[in-house]
């Protein structure tokens, strides 16, 4: 009798223990009380939300809530994926904006000219403060440019810079700033709009996560890695009547596939970036709207020059000619991008304008002899590595080369891993984002010797001709050179391009005044949401 | 043949049986039954709902599912099979000599497969297949490794009821050395019980295939497996409810079939 | 107390010390499994950390500062003596530190088992008592039908058409499960009512049919007999004696459960987008995270153990049978 009098109550304890957990509602832990309250303010009215650009008050367009891949870094200098960018670019402004059309707006600074190309002058905005109300001036320019060449710091935006050296930043005065590049950039201007660029101030001291000071048209108020990010308008914004929201809040997830559930769902009301395999998720009529920029952005699938077989570039090409690429781009990419020869300069550069190389269409007859010229009359078996996200490009690529005796076996790995190695691959598809300038592409992975020249293609001709354009400011003759360059990476193809893509992103029917950008930036500044 | 009479009076275990024999002869003659191949595609016709054509409808490449189902199963089988047999192998042995030799020996060998089955097995898989990158055959060994320890268990148990049993020590009075005892004159004792832990394991091994293989750890794309079929199919499943409905199916109607199976073998 | 009660007691903790000591034995076992299992891994860091568009010199950079170049027993020591200290590093894919990381994780994911357990626990009893007191009939057939084929299911494929018809179909429940900020007890469970239902199966299936298993046999021990023919009501036993007796297995096949519903949490929180600890785990495996792996790994295992153990006190201490064995000194 004893016993069972002492053990009931133990009983009663265990069961008492969860459900108190229950009913305490606890819920999971993701910031501090003070910062919610701060953006759950944010609501306003609802009621008027013209879409103009300034005029009228800032405010008063609603909170909106984004969906985005978790950052890996939220340090602005060191951004390198497209999730850094869509949680830092709010927070923070650059010296100059890349508009939807690629032209090039004023944003930090207002005019900039140059005479020979290689020392270039920034005039820039007054009365302009950051956001722990410092006061903007060329000083903080020139400090962020200097860290961003800076070796030791190890920004990926080195390797764009090349041309910049630590100190070759200068303040003329508290609005002007000065560059001096190592050689002539002609189109200077365009770089400085690369998303590290932002401008941050002279005495920041790292850790963006605890001092998200920028200039920007919103402020951080809460961050909490892998899982959200809260905003809230900044009143002072440089810009009369923007933003318009009071706030936002981005949800980060770590697959597209539930980024669209939740924009389905109305868990979001933004995708800032619609993966293209999965544009057949979001059907016309489903509450969901697809917006689409024309970029640069493309596939590659990089053949490394120096390894047999595909050191004969008529091995190369056959292979260039088994893509179907129209088929890719009508059904693949639903229509949201257009088809692309082989090189690197996307018809929405100015500069396109002098291409006529003829286009490569798929022609699996033409394959085969080249084929058998090279003394592969049996096909040719190859190893092909890529990640997820343009897996089923490869997937549909290495089908359209069957019928002309390639065997290609395909392995896919998770991004991470994919970019530990790289740049040791023999055959490998990859995507490239968007850049602002079409020197870019040829500088960064093209050029003889380059870190990131994947195929290890050399041509003495090709560099040459990178060199003159760098050094032509003209743009008539900038389109020539890169007629000549389209031409000769075309018939060399290292490396095969098939379509350039449009930059996609998904709003539900309630958002307006969002659109995509080819360079996947975000811009929230005249958004609103009912 | 009384007793197999006895248990297909059942017609949960019939109907388990047939499912499972199914799926092996699917696996074996696929080649010769599947419409289309599991690779081809056809881009113009993405995310078919069934048709006459397509009986399953086609997923994001345009590719037949029924064809992709079909072909699949050979992965999902060979995994399972080869991973619960080599499973039970190690697992048989290490019983063997942990109940054999007793002390010492039983002790560290109990206690180490003890701290291995303290772990889930995905947790342990991910973290394996994490070092050794994802592909069918590391797949099949961590699998057995992590249902080695439940089958030595078992196997330790049933050989401890026989082994002071007369005929043994009879054979270590002869001189027998320890192999020869363990392998001719214990084992051939336990054989029945080795069979129902087989099809037991082999449940769990299916299991652990589907999911580690969703999760990202088993072949790769473009080779149709269940697993892979139904992460992939994820985003769309509003639009193409198909791609994730067939190969689910499939997994589920082979894991319940062994399982029905092993809960039958066990209780007879 | 008495003589005889205060020995008792001081063997019990002579028992739990004795197992707590060979827990933390175990446990460093595991942390030089762990380490030395992951610390082999082949990849490179300093693109893990800098992502694609690192330059050969600067993965150099970050090889040094992370001390890579170092031999494997003294980064080995290294890692051991900060984890005790509460200093576990910084993940390499996020750059951010691992332990507050961890700790907000588990807390999510404890939240969500809790909740889980707290719908699982009296289901299973229920179902496990029902199915035993009408044994071989109708009710108990069903209910046996249904464990097997719940049993057997995996988990994702379960989530999916829970997603499929709860929130896509029928817009009941969010499809993710990333509770908001400041949610009252009655949202967060909307959240989590899917990812609860998804796991649940299984361990329902188990649990109750341990109990079920030793329902069956109190109800037909000497005792349970007797104290019918004594005049006392089926209800009366049922409730003082044969309830509390059956239910002692139980305990130990919730907490083995535990290690089940870990493995079970990577599937669901990878399905239902839950920040807990695995999709922590995943994400991290996926990657190659070294130390975020390695301290995952080495925390799931503390936990495993220490429920194991508690489980088995908890038992010992319930069963008056094992509990003297116990006390007397006995292992």
């Amino acid at each position: 009798m004893a016993a069972s009098v002492r053990h009931s109550p133990r009983w009663l304890a265990l069961a008492g223990l969860v459900a108190l957990l229950m009913l305490s509602g606890c819920a999971p832990i993701e910031g501090t009380a003070d910062e919610q309250l701060e953006a759950a303010q944010g609501t306003g009215a609802a009621g008027s939300s013209e879409a103009t650009d300034g005029g009228g008050p800032a405010g008063g367009g609603g909170t909106l809530t984004y969906a985005a891949a978790p950052p890996t870094s939220i340090d602005p200098h060191m951004m390198s994926s497209l999730g850094d960018i869509h949680t830092v670019q709010p927070v923070v402004s650059y010296l100059v904006r890349l508009g939807k059309d690629l032209s090039l707006q004023p944003d930090l600074a207002t005019e900039w000219e140059s005479e020979d190309g290689q020392t270039w002058t920034f005039e820039l905005r007054e009365d302009v403060t950051f956001h722990d109300g410092s006061d903007f001036d060329a000083e903080d320019v020139v400090a962020t440019f200097d860290r961003l060449v800076d070796p030791k710091v190890a920004s990926a935006a080195a390797g764009s810079f090349t041309f910049l050296k630590k100190g070759g930043t200068t303040a003329v005065d508290d609005h002007t700033v000065r560059f001096e590049l190592t050689g002539p950039v002609g189109d200077f201007p365009a770089w400085v709009t690369a998303y590290q660029a932002a401008i941050l101030p002279s005495d920041w001291e790292g850790d963006f996560a605890k001092n998200p000071i920028g200039t920007g048209p919103f402020k951080l108020t809460e961050y909490v890695a892998r899982q959200r990010a809260v905003f809230e308008r900044n009143e002072d914004y440089f810009e009369e009547g923007l933003p318009k929201l009071d706030g936002m809040e981005a949800i980060y997830y770590e697959d597209f596939g539930a980024q669209i559930t939740a924009i389905q769902s109305g868990d979001v009301d933004v995708l800032t970036l619609l993966p293209g395999d999965l544009v057949a998720t979001v059907p016309e009529g489903s509450g969901v709207e697809i917006l689409s920029a024309p970029s640069a952005s493309h596939g590659q699938l990089i053949m490394k020059v120096n390894k047999p077989p595909w050191d004969d570039v008529r091995v190369r090409q056959a292979l260039a000619l088994t893509v179907d690429r129209q088929q890719i781009v009508d059904e693949l990419w639903g229509g949201h991008a257009t088809v692309a020869n082989d090189h690197t300069v996307s018809p929405i550069y100015q500069a396109s304008s002098a291409i006529d190389t003829e286009q490569r269409t798929q022609d699996i007859e033409r394959a085969k002899e080249l084929l058998a010229e090279a003394g592969h009359r049996d096909g040719i078996n190859a190893e092909l590595v890529t990640y997820g996200g343009i897996g089923i490009f490869a997937q549909a690529v290495a089908e359209m080369a069957k019928p002309a005796g390639f065997d290609i076996e395909i392995t896919v790995e998770p991004s991470d891993v994919y970019y530990q190695h790289w740049l040791e691959l023999p055959v490998a598809m990859e995507t490239w984002l968007h850049r602002s300038s079409p020197a870019q592409m040829p500088s960064l992975a093209f050029q003889c010797g380059v870190d990131w020249n994947m195929a290890e293609w050399c041509n003495k001709d090709y560099d040459a001709l990178l060199n003159e354009l760098n050094a032509t400011v003209e743009e008539g003759e900038r389109a020539e050179i890169l007629a000549e360059m389209a031409a000769i990476q075309q018939e060399e193809v290292p490396a095969i391009i098939a379509w350039f893509q449009d930059t996609l992103s998904a709003v539900r029917d309630n958002v307006s005044g969002y659109d995509s950008h080819p360079a996947n930036f975000v811009d929230f500044r005249t958004t609103t949401v009912e | 043949m009384a007793r197999l009479r006895t248990l297909l009076r059942s017609p949960g275990l019939t109907l388990a049986v047939l499912v499972l024999l199914g799926w092996l002869v699917i696996a074996v003659l696929w080649p010769l039954i599947a419409p289309y191949g599991p690779t081809a595609q056809t881009l113009t016709s993405r995310y078919a709902p069934p048709s006459a054509e397509h009986w399953l409808g086609t997923d994001n490449l345009g590719r037949d599912v029924l064809s992709r189902i079909l072909a699949g199963s050979r992965s999902v089988l060979i995994v399972g099979i080869a991973a619960t047999t080599l499973g039970v192998a190690i697992g048989t042995t290490l019983g063997l000599c942990a109940a054999f030799y007793r002390g010492r020996v039983d002790e560290l060998l109990m206690r180490s497969l003890d701290l291995l089955m303290a772990f889930p097995i995905v947790v342990i898989a991910s973290v394996i297949l994490a070092m050794l990158g994802p592909s069918q055959l590391n797949l099949i060994v961590v699998i057995a490794l992590m249902l080695a320890p439940y089958n030595a268990r078992v196997v330790r148990s049933a050989v401890l009821s026989w082994r002071d049993r007369d005929f043994i020590a009879a054979a270590r009075m002869r001189g027998e050395s320890g192999a020869y005892i363990l392998f001719r004159e214990l084992l051939p004792n336990i054989v029945g019980t080795i069979n129902v832990e087989f099809t037991m394991r082999l449940a769990l091994s299916i299991f652990a295939v589907a999911t580690l293989s969703f999760l990202g750890f088993g072949i790769q794309p473009p080779t149709p497996d269940w697993g892979l079929m139904v992460a992939e199919g994820r985003p769309f499943y509003q639009i193409a409810p198909w791609v994730v409905v067939a190969p689910a199916a499939a997994i589920a109607s082979l894991v319940v079939a062994v399982n029905v199976l092993a809960q039958r073998l066990r209780a007879s | 107390m008495t003589a005889v009660g205060r020995s008792a007691g001081s063997g019990i903790l002579r028992y739990a010390l004795r197992r707590i000591a060979v827990m933390l034995v175990l446990l460093v076992v595991v942390s030089l499994l762990i380490f030395g299992m992951v610390e082999i891994l082949p990849g490179d860091v300093g693109n893990l950390i800098l992502g694609q568009y690192a330059t050969e010199a600067n993965v150099e950079l970050v090889r040094e500062r992370l001390g890579l170049d170092r031999a494997l027993s003294t980064r080995y020591l290294d890692w051991m003596g900060g984890f005790l200290t509460g200093d576990w590093g910084d993940s390499w894919r996020l750059g951010i530190p691992i332990a507050p990381l961890i700790a907000t994780r588990l807390y999510n994911s404890m939240v969500l088992a809790g909740v889980a357990f707290a719908f699982i626990i009296p289901v299973s009893i229920v179902a496990g008592v029902v199915s035993a007191l009408k044994k071989d009939r109708l009710t108990d057939r069903v209910i046996n039908g249904v464990s097997v084929v719940s049993i057997t299911i995996p988990e994702f494929v379960s989530s999916m058409f829970l997603i499929l018809f709860f929130s896509l179909l029928l817009p009941w429940f969010p499809s993710s499960a990333m509770v908001p900020e400041g949610a009252g007890p009655l949202t967060t469970l909307r959240y989590l009512v899917l990812p609860i239902i998804a796991i649940s199966p299984v361990l329902i299936g188990y649990i109750a049919r341990t109990v079920r298993a030793s329902m069956i046999t109190e109800l037909g021990a000497d005792y349970t007999r007797t104290a019918i023919l004594k005049g006392l009501g089926q209800r009366t036993v049922i409730r003082r004696h044969v309830l509390r007796n059956a239910l002692l297995p139980a305990i130990t096949v919730i907490a083995n459960q535990i290690a089940w519903l870990v493995g079970g949490l990577v599937v669901i929180e990878n399905v239902f987008n839950y920040p807990g600890i695995g999709q922590l785990l995943l994400q991290a495996a996926l990657v190659q995270d070294v130390p975020l792996l390695e301290a995952i790994v080495l925390i799931l295992a503390a936990i495993l153990m220490l429920s194991n153990l508690a489980a088995d006190l908890v038992y010992t201490l319930l069963n008056p049978r094992v509990r003297a064995q116990v006390a007397g000194g006995a292992t």
